[in-house]
């Protein structure tokens, strides 16, 4: 088993802080205590310090030092529960609620929604149907996006066979998650309330279909807090080229305080905006105008004794630490040559498998759950580049290597057990050629009834096809599973029931599967 | 003072009987249940007070399943009714008898020996400590006596406490302050000094820090009354209106795209601009608001009032294909109740569209009947966001006016003086192409095609000409149509055209054609032979030959007599200049006319639609005949719909004999009726808040039973009624606060003093809340002395990272402003919904997608980049040291002071000095040692330096300027 070489092992895999130790970090406004020294101008500081006749304890001086900058202790308001004023702390940040099975998501959104019948839900009726007017009843009281009409069933034009011990069906387009099937768990009997891209990407995310309510992220990360105080707990990474329809509210903290919104990292130059120093500004120039900040804040403090102003001293730390791990965190160049091969990632150019590499290198370092989008999926069959037969083929090529190889690298490094990985699109698409205006490209209207997704990591059943939609894979016949059910699903997966984990907003108690969802203990390991 | 100590005490019990509803005092039925009652003398202790005491225990334990929703409640009994709460359930037990603790249900209940039968159950939520045991008891004890919810009693005007040992009362909001801290048993912090109260005033009413000179005024008042005087110019600073604008912009979630998927632009930034000319005019919050609710149904309702109306046309449409209008529309029309609900009334009316609320007394028909009120407007989620107002932008405003006044002086000269009447040329086409004409090009490319006929001859007049052709034959032309003012022709006026004929190549025929609304384009004005090619009659007007091919080689003017190409009467929208074959030009075209008619022509022109008007989408009544029926939705859904609803307010703010409220200026009039507590409560809350930055209420949306109760109730009822009294008028509420003891206090605070009141809810010292997104930009941008003083106008693009704005089925791009519009207030940059201006969003402003009356309060490490790296905020830091050294002579000292009193009102301590000059000192040389780094930490992005400058000292006070831009002094309010 081949591990590749990483120049800042330390950071890796640190073990996730002891409960008491996160849930005072949850409740505190400050950072971590800092990792061991950069180049501090120390001494200096405390001479100044020690000039200004500053009459704290020892404690709280060790702490104005950068030894430990945990400002309840500092502003001497005591214990744990104390909450620095105006710092908007929500005061029920909590554990898990029972032991987790999956400690961090992993999650891949093709935005557009894929075909499932062109991927994996097998339906031979389709190709003896080709053509022919599809079923009055199927288009009754239905409304499309773009189908007008009676329109023609669409077959696969792709070949399906079965794989792995479990025999799922997998088509000839995803030759590479066909060899991990027996990984995966494959639900085919999903299903939502959205049948346009923006609501469907809400809904399948926050759990509303309108702007407004908390990503499945930000709930993760407000309930359980991150473990590596060096990098946000909620990363999004994009490809594709552009945006997922939906923009940020797709990964925004809603009514959560906004510490909890995604952390949308760039697929190209500065992963983080603003995190670079700007020009003729060195790392040993930025360190010395943070200390100059630090020790007239220091002062303000002692004169104010406001404790927010020793949380942003200790934020513009976390800020100084995260420009050091935030790059070696995305620097692809410290991967093998092996591991780049294996996810086919060029670490110069943005795509999905440079983005799937980045996603292992961020759970690796203990951020809680990473949301990818790679956009392109849309395939109406208006043209080429939306259609079944060119743009589906490269968005298969460009994302079946990677996504297959993030489950093999997961596996390899004994991260697969205790990281959930999610593949779906936001919904599924219909058995019909759209055929909008007469088009002759084939391709798929968008469908809400049925789509299929497949999961993998800790705590799932491996090797499972779970569901079963009718022989046109209009309807779902056999164990439905709503978008409710996967977000439920998921949480309790992280030890988070999803009853328990809300927020209190206009007077009303939210939570990510709004007033429904049950979890799905059939997919439970 | 107050006459009556005692019967403020008992308040509670006053209100309750001034209620009608029987109220048990204190003292009776209390010994019989002992353990804590009975250990206090009974005169000493009020009464339990229902509302503030037993209601929230019931609400945040009880309500989910005993509450007013009928559909979640368990047994039959709810406890937010007396009625039933005290009757007697299935089992014959009574959840409550008044009077009678040991025969209540309740407390076996909440204490039962078997833990299973525990309420709430386990599972659905904590039992109930022993204080709130003891409460209940007490309160049954008392008489179970019910009480309206705090905030919809009638609001009564409080007596003033009396505080003995009071010192430092300013106002009587002081007074209800320290009557708290000294039952607290806590000190109030001193007066901040004058920096700090400058810096305080200057931030909370007009967003801005103070200017040098606005400094020194201020310091320069030696009087007692300088504070009162600085207060009055702030509140009459064209920055106030700006400043409460922005505020209320979160309120009203203006943004300047429409939202959902395709998130396209929407021109709405003159009701903005109103905003702000609302807010200096300050012509009461009640008038603000009813305009902005209903302009559009004020009895002769001008244009501004229905500008207003833009206020709730900022609910998101969607524009993307195989959406349901009716979808979106009825959307946009719950965003408008829950909005009206959330801004005016603190209800938190939203859960009520799918099922009655479980909280507060809102039924799902009282849901509708506001949903009625708003839900027969004319929009309906279309695409051309109808129905629009046409808004002149001020610029345009002012050239019309402009050259109105100068054609109004024509007019005098012309009557002065009969000579100057005689003809004159009126051009329609000389230089430019008239604005907002529709250009057509035919046979020369794609453009106009303009020339100078460099080396052929000069122009006729002006720069240029137009026209050409080559060898190649067949016709060629260039028109003009949609000709935004039309020519009308008398019969002594005569079109005019000046041609310049090819020597080398001239055309076969030259034609002049204009369009009629009555002819179309039968009106041809022919040169040279017959070609045909132009259409029309030979012979009639449709096809007049007035002259042969005119002389090549010099510029000839051609005069028509409207007469042969029958135009007489006629209004002309259309002109076109043709050729078939050769080389021919054209300049300087128009109508000879009698001045008076120009002058009238003109001016008549000038009150049509200017092509540079913006289209302002606002509120309009459907029809009579049209207008939309409610009805219930079930489950919210609006595909189920139920019974008919009548517009009308919920049940809770009426009472008998009221009359219906039938359309939304009735609501907006109700809101602000005498007899209506909530609307002074929640407004007065909200100013607070501004002021404080907590509300007295803390929930600033949710004054209902869920939301917090008031720390302060009788100062709450004080300033609501002062506010109402005072005309609802704004400057002077604000400026009660503002020279208030309180608002003056300093910020200054001790580990003891903190954790007697962590979150400084008695105000004992001024809280130091982190400034707003917009003001921390608009503050760096100030002391660098790069703000733009400019007033309204369309949104700006200042910088923002590439790529923030790859946006889906959008090819918008974010057009990076220049000139002054690079450094404008923050409220004038481009809003788009689903991608917020970066460093805003980092700080907490909300995405506008729906009112929000709170931005949380962050503080993440991502903050530090954007006022450390953000180009933005180094171009602002550059021009911050620029700026210190060229406005001191002397060393660093005096650049420290400079920089100190720009950015903080003060000088810098020994210590803060020596720091700083220590670290510019040994920046200086570490830039020495390095002079390209020096060069780029100077002058990227803000550009080059000053001649004969050293980039090595400009870097290293860039870097000082870029430290004290990110204190916590800085980012704060003191």
């Amino acid at each position: 088993m081949t591990h590749d070489h990483d120049d800042d092992d330390e950071q890796v895999r640190r073990p996730a802080a002891d409960r008491a130790d996160r849930a005072e970090h949850a409740d505190l406004a400050d950072g971590p205590p800092p990792p061991p020294g950069p180049n501090r101008t120390t001494a200096s500081r405390r001479a100044f310090l020690a000039s200004a006749g500053f009459s704290l304890g020892s404690a709280a001086l060790a702490s104005l030092l950068g030894c430990d900058v945990r400002s309840p202790s500092v502003a001497g308001t005591g214990g744990r529960g104390a909450v620095p004023a105006g710092t908007d702390r929500p005061s029920h940040l909590r554990s898990p609620h029972f032991p987790p099975r999956a400690k961090r998501v992993i999650y891949l959104h093709m935005a557009g929604s894929p075909p499932q019948q062109d991927l994996f839900d097998y339906k031979p009726k389709l190709n003896e149907l080709d053509g022919k007017p599809c079923p009055e009843e199927l288009i009754k009281k239905e409304r499309f996006a773009f189908i007008k009409g009676r329109p023609n069933i669409l077959g696969s034009p792709y070949a399906f066979a079965r794989h792995g011990a479990s025999g799922a069906y997998v088509s000839s387009l995803l030759p590479h998650t066909a060899r991990i099937v027996d990984d995966l768990t494959i639900v085919r009997s999903l299903h939502t309330d959205q049948f346009n891209h923006a609501p469907a990407e809400l809904f399948l995310h926050t759990g509303g279909n309108r702007p407004g309510r908390p990503a499945a992220g930000a709930w993760v990360a407000y309930g359980l807090g991150t473990e590596n105080r060096d990098l946000p707990a909620f990363v999004v990474l994009n490809s594709g080229g552009k945006n997922p329809s939906a923009g940020k509210s797709l990964w925004g903290s809603g009514f959560l305080p906004s510490e909890y919104q995604g952390c949308q990292c760039r697929s190209q130059g500065d992963p983080v905006l603003f995190a670079g120093d700007p020009p003729g500004v060195d790392r040993d120039a930025r360190r010395r105008t943070l200390d100059l900040s630090a020790d007239l804040n220091r002062a303000a403090f002692a004169a104010e004794g406001d404790p927010e102003i020793a949380a942003r001293i200790a934020q513009y730390e976390l800020a100084f630490r995260m420009q050091a791990s935030v790059p070696g965190a995305f620097d692809l160049a410290r991967e093998t040559p092996e591991t780049l091969a294996l996810y086919g990632a060029d670490p110069a150019r943005p795509s999905f498998a440079r983005n799937c590499l980045m996603a292992r290198r961020l759970v690796e370092r203990g951020v809680r759950f990473v949301q990818l989008f790679d956009h392109g999926w849309d395939v109406h069959g208006t043209s080429p580049g939306d259609d079944l037969m060119t743009q589906l083929k490269t968005k298969c090529a460009e994302t079946d290597r990677p996504a297959a190889a993030l489950i093999l690298d997961l596996k390899r490094r004994g991260l697969l057990e205790d990281t959930l990985v999610v593949w779906s699109g936001e919904f599924g698409r219909t058995p019909m050629n759209e055929a909008r205006d007469g088009s002759k490209y084939l391709g798929r209207d968008h469908h809400p009834h049925a789509f299929a997704i497949w999961m993998a990591g800790g705590g799932l059943k491996n090797g499972l096809v779970y569901g079963e939609t009718d022989e046109l894979g209009y309807r779902i016949v056999k164990q439905p599973v709503h978008v409710h059910d996967l977000q439920a699903t998921m949480l309790h997966l992280l030890g988070l029931d999803h009853e328990r984990l809300t927020y209190r907003f206009q007077g009303r108690d939210f939570r990510l599967t709004d007033v429904a969802g049950r979890v799905v203990k059939d997919l439970l390991a | 003072m107050t006459t009556d100590r005692t019967k403020r005490r008992t308040r509670i019990p006053a209100l309750i009987t001034s209620l009608g509803i029987a109220v048990i005092v204190a003292g009776t039925g209390c010994g019989g249940q002992g353990n804590d009652a009975g250990k206090s003398a009974p005169k000493a202790v009020p009464p339990v007070d229902f509302a503030s005491e037993i209601r929230p225990i019931f609400a945040s334990r009880c309500f989910k399943c005993h509450g007013p929703d009928p559909e979640a409640r368990q047994a039959g009994l709810r406890f937010d009714v007396r009625e039933d709460a005290t009757a007697a359930l299935k089992s014959g037990a009574r959840a409550v008898v008044p009077g009678e603790p040991a025969a209540s249900e309740l407390l076996r209940r909440i204490r039962p020996s078997d833990p299973s039968k525990r309420m709430p159950p386990p599972g659905a939520g904590e039992g109930l400590t022993d204080d709130e045991t003891n409460l209940l008891r007490r309160w049954i004890a008392e008489g179970a006596p019910y009480g309206e919810h705090w905030s919809l009693r009638p609001l009564a005007r409080p007596a003033l406490p009396v505080v003995p040992g009071a010192t430092g009362i300013r106002d009587p909001i002081d007074l209800f302050i320290a009557e708290r801290l000294n039952a607290a048993g806590l000190a109030a912090a001193p007066e901040a000094g004058p920096e700090v109260l400058l810096r305080r005033a200057f931030l909370d009413l007009t967003g801005l820090p103070p200017t040098p000179e606005e400094t020194d005024a201020f310091f320069a008042d030696t009087s007692p009354a300088a504070f009162e005087r600085l207060v009055d110019r702030l509140l009459a600073s064209p920055r106030f209106g700006e400043h409460w604008a922005r505020w209320w912009s979160d309120l009203a979630r203006y943004a300047d795209t429409k939202g959902y998927e395709k998130d396209d632009r929407r021109t709405v930034w003159p009701w903005r601009d109103w905003v702000v000319r609302a807010f200096d005019a300050d012509a009461g919050f009640d008038r603000f608001a009813t305009l902005q609710l209903a302009g559009d149904l004020l009895p002769g309702a001008s244009d501004d009032d229905r500008l207003a109306t833009a206020f709730h046309r900022h609910t998101m449409t969607n524009d993307e294909g195989g959406t349901d209008d009716e979808e979106f529309r009825t959307a946009a029309v719950v965003d408008r109740v829950n909005t009206t609900g959330e801004i005016f009334l603190g209800l938190t009316v939203a859960c009520a569209q799918c099922h009655t609320h479980k909280y507060d007394p809102i039924t799902q028909t009282d849901y509708f009947r506001l949903f009625a009120l708003f839900n027969t407007t004319a929009d309906a989620d279309r695409e051309d966001d109808a129905p629009v107002l046409s808004v002149r932008p001020a610029p345009v405003a002012a050239r019309i006016a402009k050259r109105r006044e100068e054609l109004a002086a024509e007019s005098r000269a012309a009557a002065r003086d009969p000579g100057a009447a005689a003809a004159v040329d009126r051009p329609l086409l000389d230089d430019e192409l008239p604005r907002g004409a529709r250009v057509h090009v035919e046979g020369f490319g794609k453009t106009w095609p303009w020339t100078d006929l460099a080396g052929t001859s000069p122009p006729q007049s002006g720069r240029r000409s137009f026209g050409g052709g080559g060898a190649k034959a067949g016709p060629r032309q260039t028109y003009l149509t949609d000709l935004p003012e039309p020519i009308r022709v008398a019969a002594d006026d005569r079109l005019y055209v000046h041609v310049f004929v090819s020597a080398a190549a001239p055309p076969d025929e030259i034609v002049f054609q204009w369009f009629s609304a009555e002819d179309g384009w039968a009106h041809r004005a022919c040169f040279g032979r017959d070609t045909g090619a132009y259409g029309g009659q030979e012979g009639t007007a449709s096809r007049r030959r007035l002259g042969p091919m005119p002389e090549a080689g010099r510029w000839t003017r051609l005069e028509i007599d409207p007469a042969t190409v029958g135009l007489l009467g006629r209004t002309v929208t259309g002109w076109a200049f043709s050729q078939s074959g050769g080389e021919v030009w054209f300049d300087a075209a128009g109508l000879r006319t009698n001045a008076a008619r120009r002058i009238a022509a003109e001016l008549a022109n000038l009150d049509r639609p200017d092509p540079a008007d913006v289209r302002v989408p606002i509120l309009a009544e459907q029809p009579a005949a049209e207008r939309r029926k409610t009805h219930r939705f079930r489950r919210g859904s609006f595909l189920d719909p139920a019974e008919e609803v009548a517009p009308g307010l919920p049940a809770i703010l009426t009472k008998p004999g009221d009359a219906p409220v039938v359309d939304r200026l009735e609501l907006a009039r109700r809101l602000f009726a005498p007899d209506n507590p909530l609307t002074p409560r929640v407004l007065a809350n909200r100013f607070w808040e501004r002021m404080f930055g907590t509300g007295l209420v803390e929930t600033l949306e949710d004054f209902g039973v869920q939301g917090a109760p008031p720390s302060h109730p009788e100062l709450l009822d004080h300033l609501a009624i002062s506010f109402r009294e005072g005309g609802w008028r704004l400057k002077p509420f604000l400026r009660r606060i503002a020279l208030s003891a309180a608002y003056r206090r300093a910020a200054t605070t001790t580990p003891a003093a903190l954790a007697r009141d962590p979150k400084n809810r008695l105000y004992a010292r001024a809280p130091r809340p982190r400034l707003d997104a917009e003001q921390i930009r608009d503050q760096a941008l100030a002391v660098a002395g790069l703000l733009s003083p400019a007033i309204g106008g369309p949104p700006v693009f200042p910088p923002q990272p590439a790529g923030v704005w790859s946006i889906i089925y959008s090819n918008d791009d974010w057009r990076t402003s220049t000139g002054p519009d690079r450094y404008r207030r923050g409220l004038y940059t481009f809003f788009r919904r689903t991608s917020p201006y970066p460093a805003f969003q980092l700080f907490d402003a909300p995405p506008r997608d729906v009112c929000a009356s709170r931005r949380l309060r962050t503080n993440t490490p991502l903050q530090a980049y954007v006022t450390l790296n953000d180009p933005a905020f180094v171009e602002a830091a550059q021009a911050f040291a620029r700026r210190v050294i060229a406005e001191t002579r002397g060393g660093a000292d005096a650049r420290i002071l400079r920089a100190y009193r720009l950015l903080f009102q003060r000088a810098p301590s020994d210590l803060e000095a020596s720091r700083v000059a220590a670290f510019v000192a040994a920046e200086t040389a570490s830039f020495r040692a390095d002079p390209s780094r020096a060069v780029k930490a100077a002058t990227d992005p803000l550009g080059p330096l000053p001649a004969g400058s050293h980039a090595a000292e400009f870097a290293a006070w860039t870097l000082a300027a870029s430290a004290l831009l990110n204190l916590d002094e800085a980012l704060t309010r003191p």
